[in-house]
């Protein structure tokens, strides 16, 4: 109670609302750099120590100081100056102490002792400004108020710190400064309530309120430039460490060649888009993009005009997409683009148009043209799916199909391409393993003279039976076959297996067996070929390789070696499905080939087809004058016998003749025919 | 003719596209023209000069300066999103410009062709796909003759 009426009865109220303000202000500054000491470390903390000491010091002796002058014992008055700077250095030597000490790891002794030091530098501020303070009067203490302003200071203190301890650096500092602002005012009026001045008779009373007035105003201006000073040494410093921590941030999420987003940057948009989904976010298109013909350009123009290219891509994305539209890149040539509000599968495809129309585009780099192209996947969300996995291994799928299958260049997701990959990662598991096992089967197709009906031998087909999906067809497992790199393998397995069974035909029977352009590309078919004669026995001379002419494409250096070796050793070498491809004609007299494979598809149109038959003889014709021999195969009626025969097709095979049958068969088919032939 | 043109100082760039029919509007011969005052423009600014022929909704156009301006403006037209279809048809290092008095030269094809020019556009055309120093040769004599045909002639001198 006392506390009140010495506050009311005693003070000038004017100048102790100043003094409020001015604890009050001071108080928030002060929590603001408290907060900022503890949160540093090393130097810098010490640094931040001393300013919020010094800012917190002032703060503390200007309210004292104005709530001294504020007070009118009603005697007059004088002040001891030595004592009263010396009260002023106490608050900030404390503070300063108090702070080092609430920094401490433990909480207990961060709160209790660091607190309490605060709090007893406040009280001792204060008591020491009492004695700087000379009234003429008998001046009494009384000890109760005393030591409760002692233990309310040091309470408040310590609430204070373990307070700003709590909040860490956020914002939510009204609480801390709440209880560093009682700390201060509790002390400095209970403290009052604990100090009368009995006027003394005859001494004439009052204080010259009028100087005091202004020397509290001047006071206040003093401590408030220096808490000044405080906050906007804290404001500027979170202002360009903000800023560099942004810049900070933006180097992480993007990419320094290109100024698009990184891998990083685009996951975490992604990520933020797939959130916003739940709750009516906008649907957006995601795109995945991959450069063709890339690699060659860093190959024979250099990494530089590959980095050149790789930033003018980037720039083109940006204006093939719509603004607000994010573009990233997230792999060495992988790009992607995020499309926000796409409102239907078309607007998402002409968008995917003009990514690959604007890529499609020559690029000038220092004079030198680079042509690329791009690939683009697309899925929908949330059409497709709403977090950021399935969206991006859908818009894989989507992209690789694209890569495979599409001329446009760019494909939407449809559900039904995951089975399509999912049947083609399966087949690449059994594939490997099939060919770790040799689980492949050889099936052989009789060939038979047109002229005379006898067999001149049969071609080795390569057939494989996969455990769980049953026969797979060769032109679906052979390319998967040759992309794996196992096709070489393969291709020597059946080599050497198909010479063993055809060692025990009769003599004059031949052995056709197809080589992939992946093999006929590797210098070591040779060898692998005399292997396979050498370790079966049948002679080189009953051997026919069968090539195709896509395998002629190309370096063409190393297959014209490979081939001469061959017909050195005397194989023979034959060029299938002639007339589907390029049937280049040069090809015929440049490379040692001994015979043409007419293909099936002509075959299979004849005789009405008048544009077949045309073609079928023009190559009879052809083989003829060339001096090679010509094989029709695909014969499956008797018109079609008839018309090749008439023809002057040396040999034929078919379904007509015989469907492919096993080793064994082929043997035991063989072996009767020269025993009939024999009988 | 000063000492520099013994080097070969300039790009001299001829590529073909096709007016995209979709931002064309009503009259493509006058979004051609648009294209080719904006051009002009531009070239004003920079050192580019050249020429851009308008023909049967196809562009040829002809770019000639300093090696970064033309790379830099084939840039700019690689994105432009009015053009479809772009083809580089040549790129070489030439010591002097043909086309030095034109910013940017205009012949399109449309109403007013007269038979004479309507016949060169299309022998340039032609001449594009097979032999394309020809047929830069051929747009200069073209232009040449316009100038002399027509009072309102570019301000060559």
């Amino acid at each position: 109670m006392r506390v009140l009426t010495c506050l009311y009865h005693e003070h000038n109220l004017w100048i102790v609302a100043l003094a409020a303000v001015m604890c009050l202000i001071g108080s928030l500054t002060s929590v603001k750099l408290f907060q900022r000491t503890f949160a540093e470390t090393g130097t810098t903390r010490l640094q931040w120590c001393f300013l919020s000491a010094f800012t917190a010091g002032a703060a503390i002796w200007a309210t004292h100081f104005i709530a001294m002058l504020g007070y009118r014992p009603g005697v007059p008055v004088t002040l001891h100056g030595a004592l009263t700077v010396l009260s002023a250095l106490i608050a900030v030597g404390g503070t300063a102490a108090g702070l080092l000490v609430a920094c401490s790891r433990n909480r207990f002794v961060a709160v209790f002792t660091g607190g309490g030091i605060i709090g007893l530098s406040i009280a001792s501020m204060h008591y020491v400004g009492m004695f700087a303070y000379r009234a003429d009067g008998i001046v009494r203490w009384l000890p109760g108020y005393v030591i409760a302003s002692l233990f309310l200071s040091v309470i408040f203190s310590a609430l204070a710190i373990d307070q700003i301890r709590k909040i860490g650096m956020s914002n939510n500092i009204g609480l801390g400064a709440g209880l560093f602002a009682a700390a201060i005012v509790t002390l400095h009026f209970t403290g009052m309530a604990a100090f009368t001045v009995i006027p003394l008779a005859g001494v004439q009373g009052g204080a010259d309120s009028e100087a005091f007035s202004a020397l509290a105003a001047a006071i206040a201006m003093v401590a408030l430039i220096i808490i000044g000073a405080g906050i906007s040494t804290h404001l500027v410093d979170r202002r360009t460490r903000s800023k560099s921590e942004e810049q900070l941030q933006y180097l992480a999420a993007h990419d320094a060649l290109t100024d698009v987003a990184n891998r990083r940057g685009f996951a975490a948009a992604l990520k933020v888009q797939c959130d916003k989904l739940g709750k009516d976010g906008r649907p957006f298109a995601l795109l995945m993009i991959d450069l063709d013909r890339f690699k060659p350009i860093n190959d024979t123009l250099g990494h530089p005009v590959g980095d050149i290219v790789l930033q003018k891509v980037a720039r083109r994305l940006r204006h093939a997409v719509r603004s607000g539209d994010i573009v990233a890149r997230i792999g060495g040539d992988e790009f992607a683009v995020m499309a926000y509000g796409l409102a239907s599968e078309a607007e998402a495809e002409a968008l995917a148009g003009r990514v690959v129309e604007i890529l499609g585009r020559p690029f000038i780099i220092q004079g030198q043209v680079a042509e690329i192209g791009a690939s683009v996947g697309v899925s929908l969300a949330p059409k497709h799916g709403s977090d950021p996995e399935t969206l991006v291994q859908f818009t894989d799928i989507a992209l690789y199909t694209a890569k495979r299958t599409d001329e446009r260049g760019y494909r939407l997701f449809e559900p039904a391409m995951q089975e399509v990959i999912q049947r083609r990662r399966f087949l690449e598991v059994d594939l490997r393993r099939a060919c770790m096992r040799e689980d492949f089967k050889i099936a052989y197709q009789p060939i038979i003279d047109s002229a005379t009906g006898a067999y001149t031998g049969a071609e080795a087909l390569l057939r494989w039976t996969c455990p769980d999906r049953g026969e797979v067809e060769p032109s679906e497992f052979i390319p998967i076959a040759e992309e794996l790199g196992l096709i070489s393998r393969i291709g020597a397995g059946v080599l050497k297996q198909a010479c063993m069974d055809a060692a025990s035909w009769p003599k004059h029977l031949d052995l056709a067996v197809n080589i992939s352009p992946v093999q006929l590309h590797d210098p070591r078919l040779p060898q692998t070929v005399m292997q396979a004669l050498e370790d079966s026995g049948f002679p080189a001379t009953r051997l026919e390789l069968e090539i195709t002419e896509t395998a002629l494409l190309g370096n063409d250096e190393i297959v014209m070696r490979t081939l001469t070796k061959l017909r050195e050793f005397g194989i023979r070498i034959s060029l299938d499905d002639f007339g589907t491809g390029y049937s280049s004609l040069s090809y015929l007299h440049r490379f040692p080939i001994t015979r043409i494979k007419i293909d099936k598809s002509f075959v299979q149109r004849l005789p009405s087809d008048v544009g077949s038959a045309s073609i079928v003889r023009a190559i009879a014709q052809l083989g003829e004058s060339l001096q090679m021999k010509i094989t029709a195969e695909g014969i499956e009626t008797d018109e079609q016998m008839a018309f090749i025969t008439q023809h002057g097709c040396n040999d034929v095979q078919g379904f007509l003749i015989s469907r492919p049958v096993n080793a064994i068969a082929i043997g035991n088919l063989f072996h009767r025919e020269k025993n009939k032939a024999a009988a | 003719m000063n000492a520099y043109t013994s080097h070969k100082q300039f790009s001299r760039l001829l590529y073909t596209s096709a007016l995209n029919v979709d931002q064309s509007g009503e009259r493509p011969e006058q979004t051609a023209r648009q294209i080719a005052e904006a051009s002009a423009a531009h070239n004003r600014l920079s050192e580019l000069t050249g020429s851009l022929m308008f023909v049967d909704g196809q562009f040829i156009q002809i770019l000639e300066g300093p090696p970064e301006q033309v790379e830099e403006t084939f840039e700019k037209i690689c994105c432009d999103f009015r053009h479809v279809d772009v083809r580089l048809i040549d790129l070489v290092n030439v010591s002097e410009r043909l086309f030095e008095d034109w910013d940017m030269a205009c012949l399109c094809e449309d109403e007013e062709t007269s038979l004479a020019l309507r016949d060169g556009l299309q022998e340039i055309r032609f001449l594009v796909g097979i032999n394309a120093s020809q047929a830069t040769l051929q747009m200069r004599s073209l232009l040449d003759s316009q100038s002399d045909s027509s009072e309102a002639g570019h301000s060559a001198s």
